[in-house]
């Protein structure tokens, strides 16, 4: 039966090694084990205290070992399992000048006649070990094996082969894997000698490797040399990237790895801004009046469409992810039906964000209060001024959210973001109604920016862009302009009577009581902390301390040169701190990534690409309840301040902000999607899904076999570095049950792994 | 009675102890989220629970952004609507526009109407079964304009969305961490034998519906969503994968964000199943795919109408309760849009059409199951709009009309009083902002005496209850 002497097994090592890692019950069985039946190769290794059984059956001794092993895992103690498994991944022992390692097969198996499939396994054709594999699901099987290394030829045998009473015995091999090297069944490094007995080793009758032994064999691994794994300084940059893009690439990671955080983000904010959105929208529009509002080819997702594109494509990582942060803070969104006519005024304001993401937060106020896209969405375009006679008093809903959103906030805080109490204990409001009155007076006369000239009555009410002219004007791209005759000439007087008091003298023109307002509201203490809290959520973690807030405001109050609302100081504030860049080392460190950031990962991090060019995804993430740019409301897809209800968040009163959006349908619909991911794909062109992945270079290491390049490829790139054994285990047993050996199958262990990574609760979360 | 009743509030505010201190984390344990974990707590209390009679179901339809409800029911004698249309110019609608309804409760020569787009609810309400409550608003407790002028006993951050949407659902501005729905779930959840589905949101995450012990329950337009990959046999040709997802979706977590997620994954899982196959055993109809013509020209196809979407998942849900077990239950379904600062006479219309035949079919679909006395709907929305124009629309206010609608209703009447549209009344605070006359509190109180809740319960829910007397308004 055997055609070669069993080779002895190690002696148990001394407390020293690897073994103390993890003195788990199963480990102590499959120490006791081997102590009981150690062979006696190796006298001068041997314990004292083994004596007994020099000349014991050392194939049973590593059954009994691998029993033990297996048999606790059906057991359910699955934290014994896991350290067991570690503790034996990482197992090599020096017996004399033997070098013994653990080398785990993980395997299942279909039984006849209630006996499973024997696996023999050898090395360099020398028998190390026997197991019956009775499990049904992967379940690892671990053998003390001697001089495993780079070459060493590994076979596991398959040699009890039978149909009982129709019963198909067979035996299927998940992996091999032996410290960090983990082999695939399959590749050129494997092949599978067909045949009972000697045959096994013959030579004769072999086929490519393959997880599935029907019939009896062996499966002969050539033992790779290890991989190399991702280094210390790509995992932080993966981590950074995480934070501060849409996501990690391999380009990216090296970069940043090279560069470190600091010089990474100078060089990124080196790069110049360019008009993505409205660049885009212009060569649609200027294919013809058909392709401009009203036309039969035009269509308002084409921004939606941009940004799904740039986000994925776009080297601007960092301009383009703090840009969508504000867009966050500073929502214009198109579920506003008044917005569908004036798609590419829409674009402009996207680039606007985009374009003072590093410059001067009062530029950007300016920019955002004169956007006709915002004068659309809270209205504030052809505002008209109060009229005693009639009652009319201006739209207050550009003042108030102006205040309440883009400022200032509700509360006075203090510079690290906690709120000031007045003496009845409770937070002091930052305005009043009448702040909002005297604020929207500021605000009206404000209408399209037309030609100075065309600044009538009639086209404050009536005028504005003309998109089916022969030449194309560009009126939308332009800031709104003051109409004189409708701008209210009373006295405003904002904050009356406190410290931030700001009065503006009755008949001041539009234009400076519109600088005047802004300037009040740019210098009042809260916005630094307010407005710095809210980008760390977006960036960085859902609860910075107040100390963290503390730091973001003061770069916010002063770049270091006197300058008050330098964006640029305050990103670097926000990416830089130390709480931002130490590996956290507590639990509520972190935040939920955002469904969208969640698929621009992907499309990054796999290389997913667009089949029309066009990124054409739009309702992928309905069910998610975040459509890019289509945000319910002014406050945005989910509220910075969520406290989601008997969670541990709210035992602390901790905000999650993306937990709102977060349900029992949304988890559903986020596995369906992964599942969609790593299939046809999403987005849809109008006969595909639009945007999908080749998996081609995870699929290259499956075609190798190389399991461990392939896991590790994916955790540094999807989870920066800091995959759980757990799901390395899922992924690992996911892949174990493709059959086959062709490109197809590798393709699809490619994307079965990628789906259990996408799926998981360590890839949503980012850490 | 009241012995049992005293008994069921001591174990619920246990429960809410338990659940709120650190040593409630233990319902932060898989079990206390499992079904038969909310079984479990439930069995501790349901020997108090007071909830005999038959199946009850409370809907809240939120009309989010603020309705102009002013333009809803408006003045149809001379007088009254001399003053809407002094008032409000051009949000005024014209009177011939304006269906009549029967009034009763106003005083004598006081009529009103209603919007022709409004048709499918006026027939709802002159058949008895939908009533207005006029100018209801979140207060802490009855005030004067001179109260609120003297800033006494004014609730905070007035005419702000997020934070009197919050007021209307919890009594407290956005932070609130529970809402007087599902306070009322708390009470009432040990009646249902699965207590997890107790407060169903079909409107996404609202503190209306968060309790103490109860969690929100999310499904979407079309029901409850299931992971299509556990109910596969293989994926992407691996037959092991669907167990090691099974494994991987609800491993436990190495900190507090994935601990989180994966525990409201548990609950998908545990739960999708089980209400797919009650819902689909049940004949709601579908929503009609013919669109309707509406009075200003326009059209409406109810099957594409996301509230009458998640209006029909609240019908199927109604209508498999017994299947579930299920004897108290409440809902939220909500619509978009109302923030009318800018084209309001333009959209307004459609609004009304929108939510009038969504009602209306809603109401249809549980007389067809025999279940229109079960399920009284109510509205709520952030605010009233001024009455004041801005030239286009109307700004942020307070008080609202609000209508009840369901077979328990008593319509056909309008409660509460009408307020004076007049600037410069006792009835407004500027801009034709309305001081509301009914707090939600006592709108709240009733729908929860419906639901069985006691005077004592319902104060546990709605704490300034006492601050209120109680007026006339047994709509339901």
């Amino acid at each position: 039966m055997n055609p070669t002497a069993p080779h002895p097994q190690p002696k148990r090592p001394s407390a020293r090694s690897a073994w103390a890692l993890a003195p788990a019950p199963a480990l102590l069985a499959l120490l006791a084990a081997l102590a009981g039946c150690g062979g006696g190769e190796e006298p001068a290794a041997a314990e004292p205290s083994s004596t007994a059984a020099e000349e014991a059956d050392t194939t049973a001794a590593a059954t009994a070992a691998t029993a033990a092993t297996a048999a606790t895992e059906e057991t359910g103690q699955t934290r014994a399992t896991e350290g067991t498994k570690q503790a034996l991944a990482a197992a090599t022992t020096t017996v004399g000048t033997t070098v013994y390692s653990a080398l785990t097969v993980r395997a299942y198996g279909t039984l006849a006649g209630n006996v499973g499939p024997v696996m023999q396994v050898r090395i360099g054709n020398a028998l190390v070990g026997t197991a019956e594999v009775r499990a049904t699901t992967p379940t690892s099987y671990t053998f003390w094996v001697p001089n495993l290394q780079a070459g060493s030829r590994v076979d596991v045998v398959f040699t009890n082969d039978a149909v009982i009473n129709g019963q198909d015995r067979n035996l299927y091999v998940g992996y091999l894997q032996s410290g960090t090297t983990i082999q695939l069944p399959v590749g050129p490094r494997t092949l599978i000698d067909r045949g009972a007995g000697a045959q096994a080793f013959d030579g004769i009758d072999t086929l490519p490797g393959s997880p599935a032994l029907p019939w009896a064999g062996a499966l002969r691994v050539t033992w790779p040399a290890a991989t190399t794994a991702f280094t210390p300084a790509q995992a932080a940059a993966a981590r950074l990237l995480n934070q501060a893009t849409f996501g990690p690439t391999t380009a990216t990671i090296n970069r940043a790895a090279q560069l470190g955080p600091a010089a990474w983000l100078a060089e990124q904010m080196a790069l110049p801004h360019t008009a993505d959105f409205v660049n885009h929208l212009n060569s649609k529009y200027a294919l013809g009046v058909d392709h401009r509002p009203g036309g039969a080819k035009y269509d308002s997702t084409w921004v939606t469409q941009r940004f799904w594109a740039t986000a994925a494509t776009s080297p601007n990582q960092l301009r383009k992810r703090v840009a969508w942060a504000l867009h966050h803070i500073f929502m214009v969104s198109q579920t506003d039906s008044n917005l569908w006519a004036h798609t590419r005024a829409y674009a402009q304001y996207l680039d606007s964000l985009n374009k003072h993401a590093f410059g001067n937060y009062r530029q950007l106020l300016e920019a955002v209060a004169l956007s006709p896209a915002m004068g659309i969405y809270l209205s504030h375009i052809r505002n008209q001024k109060e009229d005693p006679a009639s009652h009319r008093q201006p739209d207050e809903n550009f003042a108030r959210e102006l205040m309440q959103l883009f400022t200032i906030g509700l509360h006075e805080l203090n510079n690290d973001g906690t709120p000031k109490r007045g003496a009845d204990g409770k937070p002091i409001e930052t305005y009043d109604n009448d702040d909002v009155m005297a604020l929207a007076k500021v605000f009206t006369g404000y209408a399209w920016g037309l030609p100075d000239n065309q600044l009538t009555e009639a086209n404050f009410k009536w005028g504005g862009p003309d998109y089916k002219a022969a030449v194309d004007s560009r009126v939308d791209l332009n800031p709104m302009k003051a109409y004189a005759v409708q701008h209210s000439s009373a006295a405003k007087t904002l904050f009356a009577g406190g410290p931030n008091a700001t009065h503006i003298p009755a008949y001041t023109p539009a234009a400076t009581s519109l600088r005047m307002a802004l300037d009040a509201l740019f210098k009042h203490p809260n916005v630094g902390p307010f407005v710095g809290r809210q980008l760390i959520q977006r960036l960085v973690t859902s609860n910075p301390s107040p100390a963290y807030v503390g730091r973001v405001a003061a770069a916010f109050n002063n770049n270091g040169a006197g300058v008050r609302g330098d964006m640029a100081a305050v990103v670097r504030a926000v990416l830089l701190d130390s709480e931002a860049r130490t590996p956290p080392n507590n639990a509520a460190f972190g935040r939920l990534k955002e469904p969208v950031q969640r698929l621009t990962h992907w499309m990054r991090a796999m290389e997913a690409k667009s089949s029309s060019g066009q990124y054409m995804v739009v309702y992928d993430l309905d069910g998610l309840g975040q459509r890019a740019l289509f945000a319910p409301s002014v406050f945005s897809y989910y509220r910075p301040g969520h406290v989601p209800p008997q969670t541990v968040f709210a035992s602390r009163g901790a905000t999650a902000p993306e937990f709102q959006i977060v349900n029992e349908s949304s988890t559903a619909a986020w596995v369906n999607k992964a599942q969609a991911m790593t299939g046809s794909g999403v987005g849809w062109n109008g006969s595909t899904a639009d945007v999908s992945s080749t998996y081609a270079n995870l699929a290259a290491l499956a075609a190798q076999g190389n399991a461990s390049a392939l896991v590790q490829l994916l955790n540094l790139q999807l989870l920066a570095g800091t995959i759980s054994p757990s799901l390395q285990q899922a992924v690992l047993d996911a892949m174990a049950g493709v059959q086959g050996n062709d490109s197809n199958s590798h393709l699809n262990r490619a994307r079965v792994a990628v789906l259990l990574a996408l799926a998981s609760p360590e890839y949503v979360v980012q850490r | 009675m009241k012995h049992a009743r005293r008994h069921f509030l001591h174990t619920a505010s246990a429960l809410a102890a338990a659940a709120s201190s650190p040593l409630g984390t233990r319902f932060s344990t898989p079990f206390a989220l499992s079904l038969a974990g909310l079984g479990a707590m439930a069995a501790q209390s349901s020997s108090a629970a007071d909830t005999s009679g038959p199946y009850k179901a409370l809907v809240c339809l939120f009309l989010a952004g603020g309705n102009d409800s002013a333009n809803w029911l408006v003045p149809t004698d001379a007088g009254g609507y001399a003053e809407y249309a002094a008032t409000r110019r051009e949000l005024a609608w014209p009177a011939a526009r304006l269906l009549p309804i029967y009034s009763s409760g106003q005083g004598a020569g006081r009529t009103f109407g209603m919007p022709q787009e409004l048709q499918p609810l006026r027939d709802l309400y002159e058949a008895g079964r939908m009533a207005w409550v006029a100018n209801v608003g979140p207060l802490e407790r009855p005030i004067t304009k001179a109260d609120y002028l003297a800033g006494k006993g004014v609730p905070a951050k007035l005419f702000s969305h997020n934070d009197q949407a919050s007021n209307w659902q919890s009594l407290s501005p956005e932070g609130a961490t529970s809402g007087w729905g599902g306070r009322m779930g708390d009470l009432l959840m040990s009646a249902n034998q699965y207590p997890v589905f107790t407060a169903v949101s079909a409107a996404g995450n609202a503190v209306f519906l968060s309790g103490s012990s109860v969690v929100q329950y999310q499904v979407n337009t079309s029901g409850p969503v299931r992971v299509n990959a556990l109910n596969a046999s293989h994926l992407h040709g691996s037959a092991t994968a669907v167990a090691a997802m099974r494994q991987m979706l609800t491993a436990t977590g190495r900190n507090d964000y994935q601990r989180e997620y994966a525990r409201t994954t548990q609950r998908s899982l545990d739960t999708t199943a089980l209400l797919q196959i009650a819902m689909a055993s049940v004949p709601v109809p579908a929503l009609p795919t013919t669109a309707v013509a509406l009075p200003n020209g326009g059209t409406l196809n109810l099957s594409q109408e996301s509230l009458a979407q998640q209006l029909r998942v609240v019908a199927q849900m109604v209508a498999a309760a017994p299947r579930l077990g299920m004897r108290r239950q409440v809902f939220m379904v909500s619509m978009g849009g109302f923030d009318t600062h800018a084209n309001q006479m333009r959209d307004q219309p459609l609004l009304m059409a929108r939510v009038a035949h969504a009602v209306n079919w809603f109401m249809g679909a549980l007389t067809s199951q025999g279940l229109q006395n079960n399920v009284t709907l109510f509205s709520a929305s952030d605010f009233g709009r001024t009455l004041a124009s801005n030239g286009q629309g109307s700004d942020h206010g307070w008080g609202a009309h609000h209508f009840v609608a369901g077979g328990a209703v008593q319509g056909r009447q309008v409660y509460g009083r009408m307020p004076s549209l007049a600037l410069g009344s006792a009835d407004e605070v500027g801009s034709g902002r309305l001081l509301p006359s009914i707090g939600v509190t006592p709108y709240a109180a009733r729908l929860a005496n419906w639901m069985g809740l006691s005077d004592i319960e319902t104060a546990h829910i709605l704490p300034n209850a006492p601050m209120f007397h109680s007026p006339n308004l047994g709509f339901v």
